[in-house]
Protein backbone atom coordinates (compact mmCIF):
# COMPACT_ATOMS: atom_id res chain seq x y z
CA UNK A 1 0.00 0.00 0.00
CA UNK A 2 1.35 3.20 -0.80
CA UNK A 3 2.39 5.67 2.05
CA UNK A 4 0.14 8.95 1.86
CA UNK A 5 2.67 12.00 2.07
CA UNK A 6 2.25 13.48 5.70
CA UNK A 7 -0.33 16.37 6.29
CA UNK A 8 1.31 19.99 7.02
CA UNK A 9 -0.15 21.60 9.82
CA UNK A 10 -0.28 25.92 9.39
CA UNK A 11 -0.76 27.36 12.93
CA UNK A 12 0.28 30.21 15.09
CA UNK A 13 1.39 29.18 18.37
CA UNK A 14 -1.03 31.37 20.22
CA UNK A 15 -4.07 30.96 18.13
CA UNK A 16 -6.89 28.82 20.05
CA UNK A 17 -8.72 28.00 16.83
CA UNK A 18 -5.77 25.91 15.77
CA UNK A 19 -4.75 24.92 18.73
CA UNK A 20 -7.96 22.53 18.07
CA UNK A 21 -6.43 21.07 15.27
CA UNK A 22 -3.22 20.48 16.47
CA UNK A 23 -4.63 18.49 19.55
CA UNK A 24 -6.78 16.08 17.06
CA UNK A 25 -3.69 15.45 15.24
CA UNK A 26 -2.25 14.49 18.52
CA UNK A 27 -5.03 12.56 19.87
CA UNK A 28 -5.18 10.84 16.47
CA UNK A 29 -1.66 9.96 16.60
CA UNK A 30 -0.46 11.46 13.13
CA UNK A 31 2.49 12.15 11.80
CA UNK A 32 2.26 15.80 10.71
CA UNK A 33 4.67 18.54 9.66
CA UNK A 34 3.77 21.74 11.61
CA UNK A 35 4.64 25.10 10.23
CA UNK A 36 4.45 28.08 12.73
CA UNK A 37 3.45 31.49 10.61
CA UNK A 38 2.27 34.87 11.22
CA UNK A 39 -1.26 35.29 9.99
CA UNK A 40 -1.09 39.22 9.97
CA UNK A 41 1.41 38.77 7.16
CA UNK A 42 -1.11 38.01 4.25
CA UNK A 43 1.90 37.60 1.03
CA UNK A 44 0.90 36.18 -1.90
CA UNK A 45 2.09 32.69 -0.65
CA UNK A 46 0.39 32.38 2.19
CA UNK A 47 -2.70 33.65 0.44
CA UNK A 48 -2.05 29.82 -1.81
CA UNK A 49 -2.57 27.89 0.96
CA UNK A 50 -4.90 29.97 3.24
CA UNK A 51 -7.84 31.37 0.89
CA UNK A 52 -8.68 33.08 4.04
CA UNK A 53 -5.22 34.44 5.20
CA UNK A 54 -6.26 32.94 8.40
CA UNK A 55 -4.76 29.63 10.90
CA UNK A 56 -5.39 26.66 11.13
CA UNK A 57 -5.16 25.42 7.44
CA UNK A 58 -4.56 21.62 7.03
CA UNK A 59 -2.52 21.28 3.59
CA UNK A 60 -2.56 17.04 2.11
CA UNK A 61 -2.03 15.69 -0.87
CA UNK A 62 -1.72 19.56 -1.72
CA UNK A 63 -4.91 20.39 -0.75
CA UNK A 64 -6.20 22.96 2.09
CA UNK A 65 -8.76 22.45 4.45
CA UNK A 66 -9.45 25.57 6.75
CA UNK A 67 -11.90 25.97 9.42
CA UNK A 68 -11.24 24.28 12.97
CA UNK A 69 -13.88 21.93 13.10
CA UNK A 70 -13.83 21.37 9.63
CA UNK A 71 -10.11 20.25 9.79
CA UNK A 72 -11.26 18.28 12.62
CA UNK A 73 -13.92 16.39 11.14
CA UNK A 74 -11.27 15.67 7.78
CA UNK A 75 -8.84 14.19 10.19
CA UNK A 76 -11.21 11.83 11.67
CA UNK A 77 -12.96 10.76 8.22
CA UNK A 78 -9.21 10.64 6.52
CA UNK A 79 -7.53 8.72 9.23
CA UNK A 80 -10.40 6.95 11.03
CA UNK A 81 -8.47 5.05 14.09
CA UNK A 82 -9.35 6.72 17.64
CA UNK A 83 -12.57 8.32 16.07
CA UNK A 84 -13.63 11.73 17.24
CA UNK A 85 -16.79 11.56 16.09
CA UNK A 86 -19.40 9.11 17.17
CA UNK A 87 -20.52 6.82 14.64
CA UNK A 88 -24.42 7.08 15.06
CA UNK A 89 -26.35 10.24 12.85
CA UNK A 90 -27.88 11.77 16.27
CA UNK A 91 -24.77 11.59 18.87
CA UNK A 92 -22.98 13.33 15.33
CA UNK A 93 -25.26 15.82 15.20
CA UNK A 94 -25.35 16.53 19.23
CA UNK A 95 -21.68 16.83 18.88
CA UNK A 96 -21.62 19.52 16.41
CA UNK A 97 -24.83 21.53 17.75
CA UNK A 98 -23.00 22.00 20.57
CA UNK A 99 -19.40 22.59 18.85
CA UNK A 100 -21.84 25.46 17.55
CA UNK A 101 -23.15 26.46 20.55
CA UNK A 102 -18.94 27.23 21.54
CA UNK A 103 -18.58 29.12 18.23
CA UNK A 104 -21.63 31.04 18.68
CA UNK A 105 -22.45 31.74 22.12
CA UNK A 106 -19.39 30.77 23.95
CA UNK A 107 -16.10 32.46 22.09
CA UNK A 108 -17.55 35.83 21.54
CA UNK A 109 -17.90 36.64 25.10
CA UNK A 110 -15.08 35.20 25.72
CA UNK A 111 -13.38 38.08 23.22
CA UNK A 112 -15.99 40.27 23.94
CA UNK A 113 -14.69 40.58 27.96
CA UNK A 114 -11.16 41.44 26.49
CA UNK A 115 -11.65 43.73 24.13
CA UNK A 116 -15.17 45.80 25.13
CA UNK A 117 -13.14 48.62 27.10
CA UNK A 118 -16.79 49.90 29.32
CA UNK A 119 -16.68 48.06 32.08
CA UNK A 120 -20.30 47.29 31.59
CA UNK A 121 -19.45 45.61 28.36
CA UNK A 122 -17.56 43.58 29.95
CA UNK A 123 -19.61 42.66 33.17
CA UNK A 124 -22.20 41.80 30.56
CA UNK A 125 -19.89 39.56 28.68
CA UNK A 126 -19.03 37.89 32.18
CA UNK A 127 -22.65 37.05 32.82
CA UNK A 128 -23.29 36.08 29.15
CA UNK A 129 -20.54 33.43 28.91
CA UNK A 130 -21.68 31.90 32.70
CA UNK A 131 -24.96 31.73 31.19
CA UNK A 132 -23.84 30.34 28.12
CA UNK A 133 -21.17 27.60 29.94
CA UNK A 134 -24.11 26.62 32.45
CA UNK A 135 -26.32 25.54 29.10
CA UNK A 136 -23.25 23.50 27.51
CA UNK A 137 -22.56 22.11 31.09
CA UNK A 138 -26.32 21.21 30.95
CA UNK A 139 -25.87 19.21 27.74
CA UNK A 140 -22.98 17.14 29.28
CA UNK A 141 -23.00 13.46 30.12
CA UNK A 142 -23.52 13.15 33.58
CA UNK A 143 -20.55 11.01 34.48
CA UNK A 144 -17.90 12.10 32.09
CA UNK A 145 -15.23 13.31 32.47
CA UNK A 146 -15.53 14.19 28.93
CA UNK A 147 -18.29 16.26 27.37
CA UNK A 148 -19.89 12.99 25.58
CA UNK A 149 -18.35 10.47 28.52
CA UNK A 150 -15.42 8.54 28.83
CA UNK A 151 -13.84 9.57 25.38
CA UNK A 152 -12.80 12.79 24.28
CA UNK A 153 -14.75 13.78 21.43
CA UNK A 154 -15.06 17.07 18.95
CA UNK A 155 -17.18 18.95 21.89
CA UNK A 156 -14.30 19.00 24.14
CA UNK A 157 -11.50 19.43 21.25
CA UNK A 158 -13.26 22.27 20.26
CA UNK A 159 -13.74 24.36 23.71
CA UNK A 160 -10.56 23.04 25.44
CA UNK A 161 -8.38 25.84 23.81
CA UNK A 162 -10.89 28.69 25.27
CA UNK A 163 -11.47 26.79 28.69
CA UNK A 164 -7.44 26.94 29.16
CA UNK A 165 -7.49 30.64 28.58
CA UNK A 166 -9.88 31.65 31.29
CA UNK A 167 -7.09 32.62 33.52
CA UNK A 168 -6.42 35.22 30.91
CA UNK A 169 -9.87 36.59 31.55
CA UNK A 170 -9.06 36.22 35.24
CA UNK A 171 -6.03 38.24 35.25
CA UNK A 172 -7.45 40.67 32.88
CA UNK A 173 -10.95 40.93 34.00
CA UNK A 174 -11.51 39.18 37.01
CA UNK A 175 -13.58 36.28 35.66
CA UNK A 176 -13.66 33.16 37.38
CA UNK A 177 -16.02 30.06 36.65
CA UNK A 178 -17.47 29.59 40.06
CA UNK A 179 -16.00 26.50 41.92
CA UNK A 180 -17.40 23.89 44.63
CA UNK A 181 -19.37 20.42 44.89
CA UNK A 182 -22.34 22.52 45.36
CA UNK A 183 -22.24 25.06 42.53
CA UNK A 184 -23.97 24.06 39.27
CA UNK A 185 -20.48 24.18 37.28
CA UNK A 186 -18.99 21.53 39.19
CA UNK A 187 -19.54 19.05 36.00
CA UNK A 188 -17.99 21.65 34.51
CA UNK A 189 -15.02 21.91 36.22
CA UNK A 190 -14.77 18.29 36.30
CA UNK A 191 -14.19 17.96 32.60
CA UNK A 192 -12.38 21.40 32.96
CA UNK A 193 -9.77 18.86 35.29
CA UNK A 194 -9.61 16.15 32.92
CA UNK A 195 -9.30 17.84 29.85
CA UNK A 196 -6.37 20.31 31.46
CA UNK A 197 -4.26 17.39 32.09
CA UNK A 198 -4.91 15.50 29.03
CA UNK A 199 -1.51 15.04 27.26
CA UNK A 200 -2.73 16.66 23.61
CA UNK A 201 -3.73 19.98 25.74
CA UNK A 202 -0.56 19.90 27.95
CA UNK A 203 1.74 19.60 24.78
CA UNK A 204 -0.34 21.80 22.72
CA UNK A 205 -0.49 25.09 25.10
CA UNK A 206 2.38 27.61 25.46
CA UNK A 207 3.24 29.34 29.26
CA UNK A 208 0.64 31.23 31.27
CA UNK A 209 3.51 34.30 30.58
CA UNK A 210 3.60 33.73 27.17
CA UNK A 211 -0.56 33.87 27.19
CA UNK A 212 -0.50 36.80 29.52
CA UNK A 213 1.89 38.61 26.87
CA UNK A 214 -0.19 37.63 23.74
CA UNK A 215 -3.07 38.83 25.16
CA UNK A 216 -2.45 42.66 26.18
CA UNK A 217 -2.85 43.62 23.00
CA UNK A 218 -6.76 42.85 23.20
CA UNK A 219 -6.89 44.90 26.08
CA UNK A 220 -5.17 47.92 25.64
CA UNK A 221 -7.46 47.65 22.00
CA UNK A 222 -4.61 47.10 19.65
CA UNK A 223 -5.04 43.84 18.26
CA UNK A 224 -5.50 44.02 14.77
CA UNK A 225 -7.15 40.67 13.95
CA UNK A 226 -10.40 39.36 12.38
CA UNK A 227 -11.51 38.57 15.43
CA UNK A 228 -10.69 41.84 17.14
CA UNK A 229 -11.81 44.30 14.40
CA UNK A 230 -15.36 41.89 14.10
CA UNK A 231 -16.48 42.03 18.00
CA UNK A 232 -15.11 46.00 18.12
CA UNK A 233 -17.71 46.42 15.29
CA UNK A 234 -20.45 43.99 16.76
CA UNK A 235 -20.48 41.80 13.67
CA UNK A 236 -20.13 37.76 13.64
CA UNK A 237 -16.64 36.22 13.68
CA UNK A 238 -14.85 35.46 10.65
CA UNK B 1 -42.70 5.31 21.47
CA UNK B 2 -40.32 7.69 19.96
CA UNK B 3 -41.64 7.53 16.25
CA UNK B 4 -39.50 6.72 13.26
CA UNK B 5 -41.23 9.29 10.81
CA UNK B 6 -39.36 12.80 11.29
CA UNK B 7 -41.04 15.96 12.21
CA UNK B 8 -39.61 18.94 10.42
CA UNK B 9 -41.02 22.38 11.94
CA UNK B 10 -40.40 25.20 10.27
CA UNK B 11 -41.16 28.49 8.74
CA UNK B 12 -43.00 28.44 5.09
CA UNK B 13 -40.95 31.68 4.06
CA UNK B 14 -37.58 30.61 5.72
CA UNK B 15 -34.75 30.08 3.04
CA UNK B 16 -33.12 28.04 6.41
CA UNK B 17 -35.99 25.89 6.52
CA UNK B 18 -36.02 25.21 2.84
CA UNK B 19 -32.50 23.56 3.29
CA UNK B 20 -33.62 21.24 5.85
CA UNK B 21 -37.20 20.48 4.20
CA UNK B 22 -35.23 20.21 0.23
CA UNK B 23 -33.21 17.55 1.91
CA UNK B 24 -35.76 15.51 2.98
CA UNK B 25 -37.68 15.79 -0.08
CA UNK B 26 -34.54 14.88 -2.03
CA UNK B 27 -33.98 11.76 0.07
CA UNK B 28 -37.49 10.59 -0.25
CA UNK B 29 -38.25 10.59 3.21
CA UNK B 30 -41.93 9.94 4.35
CA UNK B 31 -42.01 13.36 7.32
CA UNK B 32 -44.86 15.30 8.97
CA UNK B 33 -44.15 18.88 7.98
CA UNK B 34 -45.08 21.33 11.02
CA UNK B 35 -45.61 25.13 10.35
CA UNK B 36 -43.87 27.27 13.05
CA UNK B 37 -43.32 30.62 13.82
CA UNK B 38 -39.70 30.18 15.79
CA UNK B 39 -40.56 34.13 17.53
CA UNK B 40 -42.92 33.11 19.05
CA UNK B 41 -41.39 31.48 22.02
CA UNK B 42 -43.59 29.07 23.69
CA UNK B 43 -43.03 26.70 26.27
CA UNK B 44 -44.21 23.67 23.71
CA UNK B 45 -42.07 25.40 21.07
CA UNK B 46 -38.58 25.14 23.69
CA UNK B 47 -39.61 21.71 24.58
CA UNK B 48 -38.86 20.67 20.54
CA UNK B 49 -36.37 22.77 19.69
CA UNK B 50 -34.38 23.94 23.23
CA UNK B 51 -32.46 26.67 21.22
CA UNK B 52 -35.71 28.13 19.78
CA UNK B 53 -34.28 27.31 16.44
CA UNK B 54 -36.05 26.98 13.26
CA UNK B 55 -35.69 24.15 11.31
CA UNK B 56 -35.83 21.59 13.93
CA UNK B 57 -36.17 17.98 12.78
CA UNK B 58 -37.54 15.66 15.92
CA UNK B 59 -36.70 12.39 14.92
CA UNK B 60 -36.63 9.34 17.61
CA UNK B 61 -37.46 11.61 20.65
CA UNK B 62 -34.37 14.01 19.52
CA UNK B 63 -33.90 17.30 18.15
CA UNK B 64 -31.78 18.31 15.57
CA UNK B 65 -31.31 21.99 14.80
CA UNK B 66 -29.40 24.68 12.73
CA UNK B 67 -29.93 23.68 8.68
CA UNK B 68 -26.19 23.36 8.06
CA UNK B 69 -26.51 20.47 10.95
CA UNK B 70 -29.61 19.47 9.89
CA UNK B 71 -28.60 18.85 6.16
CA UNK B 72 -25.36 16.82 7.57
CA UNK B 73 -27.73 14.76 9.83
CA UNK B 74 -30.34 13.79 6.98
CA UNK B 75 -27.83 12.65 4.83
CA UNK B 76 -26.32 9.99 7.81
CA UNK B 77 -29.63 9.50 9.19
CA UNK B 78 -31.16 8.45 5.16
CA UNK B 79 -28.12 7.31 3.57
CA UNK B 80 -29.79 6.53 0.06
CA UNK B 81 -28.93 8.79 -3.07
CA UNK B 82 -28.44 11.59 -3.29
CA UNK B 83 -26.10 11.96 -0.82
CA UNK B 84 -25.70 15.61 -0.06
CA UNK B 85 -22.01 15.17 1.29
CA UNK B 86 -19.76 12.29 -1.03
CA UNK B 87 -17.97 9.64 0.15
CA UNK B 88 -14.59 11.22 -0.01
CA UNK B 89 -13.00 12.67 3.09
CA UNK B 90 -11.32 15.66 1.14
CA UNK B 91 -14.61 16.32 -1.00
CA UNK B 92 -16.62 16.05 1.89
CA UNK B 93 -14.19 18.78 3.73
CA UNK B 94 -14.95 20.96 0.56
CA UNK B 95 -18.64 20.45 0.50
CA UNK B 96 -18.32 21.66 4.28
CA UNK B 97 -16.14 24.65 3.60
CA UNK B 98 -17.98 26.02 0.62
CA UNK B 99 -21.24 25.56 2.72
CA UNK B 100 -19.16 27.39 5.63
CA UNK B 101 -18.73 29.95 2.86
CA UNK B 102 -22.49 30.48 1.94
CA UNK B 103 -23.10 30.94 5.71
CA UNK B 104 -20.19 33.58 6.27
CA UNK B 105 -19.61 35.16 3.33
CA UNK B 106 -23.02 35.72 0.98
CA UNK B 107 -25.90 35.16 3.34
CA UNK B 108 -24.99 37.76 5.74
CA UNK B 109 -24.60 40.21 3.30
CA UNK B 110 -28.25 39.13 1.17
CA UNK B 111 -30.06 39.86 4.93
CA UNK B 112 -27.53 43.01 5.08
CA UNK B 113 -28.58 44.81 1.64
CA UNK B 114 -32.36 44.16 2.97
CA UNK B 115 -32.38 45.18 6.29
CA UNK B 116 -29.89 48.11 6.20
CA UNK B 117 -31.73 51.49 5.77
CA UNK B 118 -28.54 53.71 4.14
CA UNK B 119 -27.77 53.53 0.43
CA UNK B 120 -24.36 53.06 1.09
CA UNK B 121 -24.71 50.23 3.43
CA UNK B 122 -27.03 48.90 0.91
CA UNK B 123 -24.30 49.25 -1.72
CA UNK B 124 -21.48 47.70 0.22
CA UNK B 125 -23.57 44.32 1.31
CA UNK B 126 -24.53 44.35 -2.29
CA UNK B 127 -20.82 44.37 -3.59
CA UNK B 128 -19.73 42.39 -0.49
CA UNK B 129 -22.65 39.40 -1.35
CA UNK B 130 -21.55 39.59 -5.16
CA UNK B 131 -17.89 38.89 -4.34
CA UNK B 132 -18.78 35.68 -1.88
CA UNK B 133 -20.98 34.81 -4.86
CA UNK B 134 -17.88 35.00 -7.43
CA UNK B 135 -15.77 32.89 -5.08
CA UNK B 136 -18.63 30.45 -4.81
CA UNK B 137 -18.80 30.14 -8.64
CA UNK B 138 -14.43 30.41 -8.46
CA UNK B 139 -15.12 26.70 -6.46
CA UNK B 140 -17.36 25.18 -8.58
CA UNK B 141 -15.89 22.11 -10.24
CA UNK B 142 -16.09 21.73 -14.14
CA UNK B 143 -18.43 19.25 -15.54
CA UNK B 144 -21.34 20.88 -14.35
CA UNK B 145 -24.79 21.87 -13.67
CA UNK B 146 -24.00 21.45 -10.09
CA UNK B 147 -21.13 23.05 -7.33
CA UNK B 148 -18.84 19.57 -7.48
CA UNK B 149 -19.84 19.23 -11.02
CA UNK B 150 -22.15 16.40 -12.15
CA UNK B 151 -23.00 15.25 -8.48
CA UNK B 152 -25.85 17.77 -6.61
CA UNK B 153 -24.95 18.27 -3.00
CA UNK B 154 -25.13 20.14 0.80
CA UNK B 155 -23.06 23.10 -1.02
CA UNK B 156 -25.95 23.72 -3.89
CA UNK B 157 -28.58 23.41 -1.20
CA UNK B 158 -27.00 25.66 0.96
CA UNK B 159 -26.61 28.54 -1.53
CA UNK B 160 -29.49 27.67 -4.17
CA UNK B 161 -32.30 27.95 -1.39
CA UNK B 162 -31.13 31.63 -0.73
CA UNK B 163 -30.40 32.60 -5.06
CA UNK B 164 -34.16 30.97 -5.48
CA UNK B 165 -35.31 34.17 -3.93
CA UNK B 166 -32.95 36.73 -5.40
CA UNK B 167 -36.03 38.52 -7.35
CA UNK B 168 -37.02 39.80 -4.09
CA UNK B 169 -33.44 41.55 -3.22
CA UNK B 170 -33.63 42.87 -7.03
CA UNK B 171 -37.23 44.23 -6.73
CA UNK B 172 -36.25 45.96 -3.09
CA UNK B 173 -32.60 46.89 -3.51
CA UNK B 174 -31.94 46.52 -7.20
CA UNK B 175 -29.70 43.33 -6.69
CA UNK B 176 -28.73 41.53 -9.87
CA UNK B 177 -26.20 38.60 -10.58
CA UNK B 178 -24.65 40.17 -13.69
CA UNK B 179 -24.76 38.37 -17.09
CA UNK B 180 -20.94 38.81 -17.33
CA UNK B 181 -18.31 36.11 -18.44
CA UNK B 182 -17.25 35.67 -14.58
CA UNK B 183 -21.54 34.95 -13.55
CA UNK B 184 -22.12 33.40 -16.56
CA UNK B 185 -21.69 29.93 -14.59
CA UNK B 186 -24.23 31.25 -12.00
CA UNK B 187 -27.40 31.26 -13.79
CA UNK B 188 -26.78 27.98 -15.60
CA UNK B 189 -26.56 26.88 -12.22
CA UNK B 190 -29.41 28.20 -10.48
CA UNK B 191 -31.71 27.56 -13.10
CA UNK B 192 -30.89 23.78 -13.06
CA UNK B 193 -31.66 24.01 -8.94
CA UNK B 194 -34.62 25.65 -8.99
CA UNK B 195 -36.00 23.32 -11.52
CA UNK B 196 -35.52 20.47 -9.44
CA UNK B 197 -38.84 18.68 -8.14
CA UNK B 198 -37.99 19.81 -4.69
CA UNK B 199 -37.46 23.52 -5.19
CA UNK B 200 -40.42 23.82 -6.62
CA UNK B 201 -42.23 22.03 -3.92
CA UNK B 202 -40.80 24.68 -1.01
CA UNK B 203 -40.91 27.61 -3.38
CA UNK B 204 -43.76 29.95 -2.75
CA UNK B 205 -45.21 32.51 -4.74
CA UNK B 206 -43.23 35.29 -5.71
CA UNK B 207 -45.79 37.47 -3.99
CA UNK B 208 -45.96 35.65 -0.82
CA UNK B 209 -41.92 36.21 -0.83
CA UNK B 210 -42.09 39.35 -1.51
CA UNK B 211 -44.75 40.28 1.23
CA UNK B 212 -42.71 38.27 3.81
CA UNK B 213 -39.95 40.51 3.47
CA UNK B 214 -41.21 43.74 3.08
CA UNK B 215 -40.89 44.80 7.09
CA UNK B 216 -37.20 43.76 6.74
CA UNK B 217 -36.92 46.15 3.40
CA UNK B 218 -39.02 48.82 4.74
CA UNK B 219 -36.93 48.76 8.60
CA UNK B 220 -39.93 47.91 10.61
CA UNK B 221 -38.94 44.16 11.66
CA UNK B 222 -38.70 43.71 15.02
CA UNK B 223 -37.55 39.89 15.11
CA UNK B 224 -34.24 38.31 16.04
CA UNK B 225 -33.29 38.01 12.47
CA UNK B 226 -33.69 41.53 12.25
CA UNK B 227 -31.66 42.35 15.18
CA UNK B 228 -29.34 39.99 14.23
CA UNK B 229 -28.88 40.42 10.44
CA UNK B 230 -28.14 44.52 10.91
CA UNK B 231 -24.94 43.56 12.72
CA UNK B 232 -24.07 41.23 10.41
CA UNK B 233 -24.75 37.87 12.16
CA UNK B 234 -27.35 35.72 11.07
CA UNK B 235 -28.66 32.40 12.82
Amino acid sequence: MMSDPKPTFYTSWFCPFAQRVWIALLEKGIDFEYIDVDPFKKTPEWLSVSPRGLVPVLVHQGKSVYESSICIEYIDEEWPENPILPKAPYQRAYERIWADHIAKKIVPPFYAMLLKKETELQENAKKEMLEQLLVLTKAMDPTGPYFAGSQVGLVDIMLAPFAIRFFILKHYRGFQVPSGDESPFSRFNKWYIAIKERDSTVKTSASDEEYIGIYKRYTDDTGQSLVATAIRQGTALP
Amino acid sequence: MASDKPSLYTAWHSPFGWRAWISLLEKGVEFDYHETDPYEKSPEWFKISPRGLAPCIRHKGKSVYESTICMEYIDEAWPCTPRLLPEDPYDRAYVRMWTDHVNKKIIPHIFGMIVHQTATEQEKSKQDALDGIAAYIEAMRDGGPYFLGQNFSMADIALGTFGSIFFCMEHYRGFKVPNEAKFVKFHDWIQTIVARKSWQTVLPPREQVLEDWRPYAEGVAQTELAKAAKQGKTP
